[in-house]
């Protein structure tokens, strides 16, 4: 995927919403995401790190990367890269 | 630093690719690097052309000047120069088919954007103007390249800013312009979960839904959801499946106006007998024909019948209204009409438009966008005074600040609509509503270059003393 973040917050809850209307194709898209959200509750599948913008769990002292933020309006790690988008 | 601040454009300074500056000779939008390429993208493009032709985009060329220094974060790699508006409206000042209208201007460009491998960074209603009634995007640095994976970025901010406010008006008759203008951010899903009924089109799932799963989720990381959807095989297909079912919804809202006191005022309350109406109208054109102005204001507009004489000889009339049914309905009629010589707005000049958002300086007062060169106050002061109990000296010295031409209308205490209102009041005093009074009012700011008594009514046209 693209690590590009636009300078309008999306809001993390209303892109799950779009995936949710989106109608059959968005389905699938949604069962698989909860189904690995389930799978890494029950500690069988892990987070897919991504390269150099997502710090490890290592790196956070086991803190997940997403319990870095805040809440979708004032999310610290998105603000820096606006200069950075693409 | 001091030309930056004269210089840009105060409502623009959210992108850091892309910022509008005015100059005297121009509107003008400074591009980063990364601007220049997403607009070149766009320039390339038939829908460029294609809704520029059909007054969709505003008109934009690539030209050759300088920009004042320290605009973007780094020098500009290229400036646009757009066409001038003639006068700049907010959301809050629109009707419920503006709004509408707008939305989906938006929904459309940004659909349309997809077929040419683009799409937009927000959804705000503040990208769109109107040129007299018809919509026209004035953002072009909203567009960017599309990315296959990518949600609908301005999906929540089209929620909050278009779908709310309409569902709000659309399913409760409740009024959308104080919501809008006590928040520029507009309304949020939780407000909109608490606000709307249950059974409305779409309030299930773009207001309930979405309002539970932003309580729930309002600690989860955008960028970690984001590699979430992608890695599950999100794309663009379903960004395009939205935006036509958004489409969809949104045509299908409609706002049943109601009747008002102001729906039928013109029809019932006009004040005058055929002759005198002919005799006002006349004077009304004649003072137009002679200003010719390039912006005038009718305000208390009602059905707009002297914002038409007005706009014979005007570049624009602002035609305002408090009553939101009453604009409304000159909204769709201008609208059949094509119209773009007159501008309806919905603004209570007892309480209008305020200067708000960022240093006060984001959204401004209707004076400091453009100050009219002629006024008609129609039927008008009277409410004002009597009513709404501005003194009758205030109004003059408000008038007078506007500068310019006005065309002035004073009923006499035995006009009947001047007994009706002063019969509502507890002791029926207003003893400022005088003609004496209001014509020595006048003459102190004012040189009256012409008054003409029709009935129980008095028409003056006059000047500021500079």
């Amino acid at each position: 995927m693209t690590t590009i973040l636009a300078y309008l917050d999306p809001g993390s809850s209303s892109m799950i919403v779009q995936m949710l209307l989106g109608g059959v194709a968005a389905a699938g898209v949604a069962l698989k995401l909860y189904w690995r959200r389930f799978l890494k509750l029950l500690h069988i599948r892990k987070d897919d790190p991504e390269e150099g913008l997502y710090p490890t769990e290592a790196d956070t002292g086991g803190q997940s990367s997403s319990r870095v933020n805040g809440t979708p309006h004032a999310d610290a790690e998105q603000r820096p890269v606006e200069s950075g988008k693409r | 630093m001091a030309d930056l601040t004269a210089l840009a454009e105060p409502g623009s300074f959210r992108d850091r690719d892309s910022r509008v500056f005015v100059t005297p000779s121009g509107v003008y939008r400074a591009l980063s690097a990364r601007g220049l390429e997403d607009f070149e993208a766009l320039a390339a493009t038939g829908l460029f052309t294609r809704a520029t032709e059909d007054g969709k985009l505003v008109r934009t060329r690539l030209v050759d000047q300088p920009a004042p220094p320290g605009l973007l974060p780094e020098p500009p790699a290229g400036v646009l120069e757009h066409e001038r508006l003639p006068f700049i409206t907010y959301p809050y000042e629109w009707t419920f088919g503006m709004l509408r209208d707008a939305a989906l201007l938006h929904l459309e460009l940004i659909d349309a954007a997809m077929d040419e491998g683009l799409t937009m960074k927000d959804a705000s209603p503040y990208n769109v103007q109107f040129l007299g009634a018809r919509p026209v995007f004035a953002d072009l640095g909203s567009f960017e390249p599309l990315r296959r994976d990518e949600p609908w970025i301005g999906y929540r901010q089209f929620c909050t800013l278009f779908l709310y406010p309409l569902m709000l008006q659309a399913y409760r008759d409740v009024d959308f312009q104080p919501f809008l203008r006590g928040s520029l951010e507009g309304i949020t899903p939780p407000e909109a979960a608490a606000l709307l009924p249950r059974r409305g089109h779409g309030v299930l799932t773009h207001v309930r839904l979405h309002a539970r799963l932003e309580r729930r989720q309002g600690d989860e990381s955008v960028r970690e959801v984001r590699k979430e959807m992608s890695s599950a095989g999100f794309k663009s297909e379903i960004v395009r499946a939205n935006l036509r079912k958004m489409h969809k919804l949104v045509s299908g809202l409609d706002w049943r106006t109601p009747s008002t006191a102001w729906t039928d005022y013109g029809d019932n309350n006009r004040g005058y007998d055929a002759e005198d109406r002919d005799a006002k109208e006349a004077f009304v054109r004649a003072v137009a024909a002679r200003v010719a102005p390039r912006l005038a204001w009718d305000l208390g507009t009602n059905d707009g019948v002297f914002a038409r004489i007005a706009a014979e000889h005007a570049g624009l009339v602002v035609a305002s209204d408090f009553d939101h049914a009453t604009v409304e309905h000159l909204y769709r009629e201008l609208g059949r009409e094509g119209d773009r010589t007159i501008l309806p707005l919905v603004i209570d000049v007892c309480d209008p438009s305020p200067a708000r958002g960022w240093r006060n300086a984001e959204r401004q007062t209707l004076e400091e966008r453009g100050r009219p060169e002629l006024t008609l106050s129609l039927a008008l002061l009277h409410h004002l005074s009597i009513t709404r109990n501005v003194p009758v000296r205030e109004l003059v010295d408000w008038l007078a600040s506007l500068g310019g031409t006005h065309v002035v209308e004073f009923p006499l205490r035995e006009d009947p609509m001047v007994q009706r209102l002063l019969a509502a009041k507890r002791d029926e005093s207003h003893p400022d509503w005088d003609l004496a009074h209001f014509e020595a009012c006048l003459g102190e700011r004012f040189e009256v270059l012409r008054r003409e008594a029709l009935g129980t009514r008095v028409l003056f046209e006059a000047a500021v003393r500079d």
